[in-house]
Parts: C-alpha cells; structure tokens; sequence
C-alpha cells in the first residue's frame, strides 16, 4: 500500500477535472492544490482567479494565503476586491455570459 | 475566447441586424473603424446605446442603422450638436428613430450593474431632473433600511460592444490605458465583445499590475486597425484630430454633404485606412 493519503488522492482526482478552458475561483488549500497541479501538468493555460483581485495567476510556489504576494507577481493583472466580487464573481456566476467568458468553476 | 481576425469578419460575426450593440469609449478610445465597418455592411434595426453618442452615432444614426437610440448627453463635444440624429427625431430623416435619454451617472451606473450580472442600477440621482416624466424606464425604488427613495434604472446588456484598446497580447488578453472610461464595464456586461487595437505584442510581462486588462476570455474577436480610434485619439499613439471634430459640425448640417463625405470617408474606405489618418497626429514614445 502506497503513503499516499486520500486528501492527495482528492486533490490529484480534482486537477484532473480541470481544463485549459476552465476560469477557476480558486480557494485556498486542496482547491488550490488542486487548480495548479492541473495548471503545472495538462491544463497550463487555465485561468485562476482568487478573491483577493488577481486575475490569471501562475504561482511559483502554492500560496499560503489567498493574498499572497507571489499571486500579484504573476498575475495578468489584479483589481480591487469591490470588483472581484461584483464583477468578476457575482457578474460571472448569475448572468448569460457565453460559456468560456464566466468563472466556469469554484474550487473551494 | 478571444480570436484574432479582420474587423470585417469580426463585425459581421458579431452584429446582426435588430442587436442591442454598444460602442463606447469615453472621448479617448472610441471604435470609429468599427462603427464604419457596420455602417459599410448596411445593418438595420439597430439598438445603439452608448454615453456621448457623439460623431459616429451621427453617422451610423444618419446611415439609418438605428432603431432605437439609448443614450446620455448628445452632442458633437466642445462643438455643438449632433445634426443628423437632430434631423432623425425632428424630420424623420432618413428614418425616425425612438429616442431613451438618461444621465451619465445612470448610464453608468447602469452599464456597471450590467457587469455584476445586476437587473437594475440603484443610486442618487435624478432629483428635480424632468427626463423621469419623458424616459418610463427611469424608476423610483425606496431604501429598506433608511427610507430613502432613490433612482432605478435597467441594467445595461448588450448583445454586442465594441471598444477599441492600445494593446493585445497574442493570447487575445487586451491593455486599455489613459482614460478608462465605461469600456471594462461595457465588455463584461455584453454576450459578446469586439477589440480593436493598435498593435498586437508579444506578452504583457512588463506592465503595471494593476492596469486595465481584460483577459482573453471576455473577448470574443481582436481586429488590429492602427488608428482605429480617429479622430478620437489612442493615448501614447495618437492625438485627438479635434480639426476633424470642427469639420463635422459643417458636414452634417447638409443632408447632401453628409452622404458625400460618407460615401467618400466610410462607404469607398477599408479599414486600413485610418493609419494615414492618424499619421500627423502621432505622439512622440
């Protein structure tokens, strides 16, 4: 028997949902373990957004909190928390944006 | 997710006749090659919404685009009025057109609750203004808290906008500097967006982190038109050609005159032409 534990079963079994379409609202711990392993292997183009404002980050290391500085360094850009929540979050998750242009995913 | 094409194929898969389209951008930035390549595919029954509709509504509104006009403040700015929508509403001409005023604070409020995925804007204005008693679709809605009664107006959600940006990367991720404008909101409140750009670059790697940025999968379709703006003006690229805006004022109070120039400038034109016109109006990089 393997010393994998099943929080890292669930966390790999998770990334391998996740496409280079998907827009991640991405939490803090296995979801974002979760949401860069898939980004780091098969999906390097995914989009991760965390609610601190960043917008298409590409973490060097796994943050700690969802306000890390390295976050901000690698995203595409970053924007304040007002707009990430109602734009970017509310405005994504309720109304007919086409498919591929809202978050397609929370990873929490 | 965003796709690299020519702005006629862009405009022809994304505007059809009968849409609710928006082009905005603020003074700086305005779509005017966009908005002449709709005009050279002779679309119809056009919503156009947008704040300061100013020379190319005139146009399009002029070319008979327009169905319906949604809008705030009218007029050619710093110059005067706007004469083809003026002959529009009073005469008819070409076609009538129904008319939807509000206030820049409402359209911008409203084009932000579009963005939030909102049905309606909700905010202080309009107080002792007469355009609630000519627009129905401005409403009262009172605070549940405070008891305040404030304005109401409806979401902005376009099927279509249409801005134009300095830069996309060649992920299709599109840079918009200077005056920002509505166009954010704009884009994230429409079903499908248009860019134009100046120029297509490499990467991004090097801006500021907090610009305005719109990542590739807001957008649905980049056209590179350098000089796309004109006579509106690209911050860093070029000036306004506040001449241009001057001429209008003489070409569109002759209905003759106007078709001439728009026949000449829009209908025989591409849109590679708008780089000889922003050729002496270059800032210096």
């Amino acid at each position: 028997m393997s010393d994998v534990t099943p929080n890292e079963m669930m966390t790999i079994a998770a990334s391998r949902a996740l496409t280079n379409e998907d827009v991640c609202f991405v939490g803090i711990g296995a979801p974002s373990a979760a949401c860069n392993v898939a980004r780091l292997t098969h999906a390097p183009d995914i989009t991760l957004i965390y609610e601190s404002g960043t917008i298409g980050t590409a973490p060097d290391v796994l943050p700690l909190s969802i306000g890390d500085g390295e976050l901000c360094d690698t995203a595409l850009t970053t924007v304040s928390v007002p707009e990430m929540f109602r734009y970017w979050l509310q405005g994504g998750a309720r109304h007919h944006w086409l498919p591929g242009r809202r978050p397609t995913r929370q990873v929490r | 997710m965003a796709r690299f094409m020519p702005l006629e194929q862009a405009v022809r898969e994304n505007l059809k006749d009968g849409d609710t389209a928006a082009f905005e951008g603020f003074t700086h930035l305005i779509p005017t090659a966009a908005a002449h390549e709709a005009i050279r595919q002779d679309l119809k029954d056009l919503t156009l919404i947008r704040m300061t509709p100013d020379v190319v509504y005139d146009q399009m509104i002029g070319m008979g685009l327009a169905k319906k006009l949604v809008f705030s403040y009218a007029g050619n700015p710093g110059v005067g009025l706007l004469r083809r929508l003026r002959d529009a509403v009073e005469n008819e001409w070409p076609h009538a057109i129904e008319v939807e005023e509000h206030s820049h604070a409402a359209m911008a409020n409203a084009y932000e609750a579009g963005a939030a995925g909102l049905p309606c804007a909700i905010f202080r204005g309009y107080r002792g203004a007469g355009l609630p008693e000519v627009n129905p679709n401005i409403k009262a809605i009172t605070c549940p808290f405070t008891g305040e009664e404030l304005a109401a107006v409806l979401a902005v959600r376009p099927d279509v906008t249409f801005i134009h940006a300095q830069k996309a990367d060649k992920k299709g991720n599109v840079l918009i500097e200077g005056i920002v404008g509505i166009q954010k909101e704009a884009v994230l409140a429409a079903k499908r967006a248009v860019v134009t750009v100046e120029e297509i670059v490499d990467d991004f790697s090097d801006i500021h982190p907090n610009l305005c940025v719109l990542p590739h999968w807001t957008v649905t379709a980049i056209a590179e038109v350098p000089g796309g703006a004109h006579p509106s003006y690209t911050h860093g690229y070029y000036d306004r050609d506040n001449a241009s805006y001057l001429e209008w004022e003489e070409v569109s109070a002759d209905r003759d005159r106007f078709q001439a120039w728009m026949e000449e400038n829009v209908i025989n034109a591409k849109p590679v032409d708008f780089a000889a016109r922003v050729a002496k109006l270059k800032v210096a990089k």
